[in-house]
């Protein structure tokens, strides 16, 4: 394995909902601009369809790539490659599984929200834009998804915390 | 929250951080090999730092690399910084780095 080889972030999260809703929240075209910095992203999630995200302003293509492994709700991969950018294209993975009973107890169902970001360009010019941008947009989910919730995870994870 | 605080709680357990911090994506053994710690302390205290989420991992083949997750430091800033004090705080913190240096 060469260095380079290896995911350049893995962000993860406990949130209190069921997959199927975080699936919903990550690839519903309406659902998205709430968590993702106000911008529209289309595709219809099949493996082999691209996917397209546009500027909420000026329409313009954001970034764009392709649904290389779709299984709802648990696993979804897809190319990311910045428009204005000749950079190669990256490679997202969202994983989505249950949470540990163990840490969160019976009474609440709650789902461990894994992004991987990998394969970027060697002294890739976008690398660190999209890493500051990640943290803020898994927060902004997390609260919208628990929002309606009597028992939101608040700061994190165990629910007998908070 | 209290795993967190805890987690941060030990100097060995933020220096491993620091150091993920620097090269993110390590193995145990990568990680333990500068570290003036055994093998075994090392692996502790990632499993206290997995458990309160500030270091997530993946398998690439059976390698286990560890990353640092910021998002529950994320969710701390939330909940004690406004949005509107991000960018002074952060010119306060650059006139210290700056002061500081000199």
């Amino acid at each position: 394995m060469t260095p380079s080889s290896k995911p350049e972030f893995v962000y993860t999260t406990y949130i209190r909902t069921t997959p199927e809703k975080l699936w919903a929240a990550l690839t519903t075209e309406d659902v998205i601009p709430r968590y993702w910095f106000g911008n529209a992203v289309k595709s219809s999630w099949d493996q082999g369809d691209a996917v397209q995200s546009f500027d909420r302003d000026d329409g313009s293509l954001d970034w764009d790539g392709e649904v290389l492994e779709s299984q709802p709700p648990h696993r979804l991969v897809f190319t990311f490659r910045v428009a204005d950018c000749p950079e190669k294209a990256s490679r997202v993975t969202y994983k989505i599984t249950p949470a540990d009973p163990d840490d969160f107890g019976p009474s609440g169902e709650a789902v461990k929200f894994t992004v991987i970001h990998e394969d970027f360009a060697k002294d890739s010019q976008i690398v660190h834009g999209v890493i500051r941008g990640g943290p803020g947009s898994l927060s902004k989910l997390k609260t919208m998804l628990e929002s309606d919730s009597h028992e939101p995870l608040g700061l994190m994870w165990k629910h007998r915390e908070e | 929250m209290d795993d967190v605080f805890r987690a941060l709680a030990d100097a060995h357990r933020r220096e491993i951080l620091d150091r993920l911090r620097e090269d993110n994506g390590q193995t145990l053994s990568q990680l333990a090999a500068p570290l003036e710690m055994s093998r075994q302390a090392v692996a502790k205290h990632l499993l206290i730092l997995e458990k309160a989420n500030l270091v997530s991992s993946v398998f690439r083949g059976r390698e286990k690399l560890h990353y640092l997750n910021p998002v529950p430091l994320h969710e701390l800033s939330r909940r004690w910084i406004k949005p509107f004090e991000s960018a002074r705080l952060e010119t306060l913190h650059q006139l210290k780095t700056k002061l500081e240096k000199d």
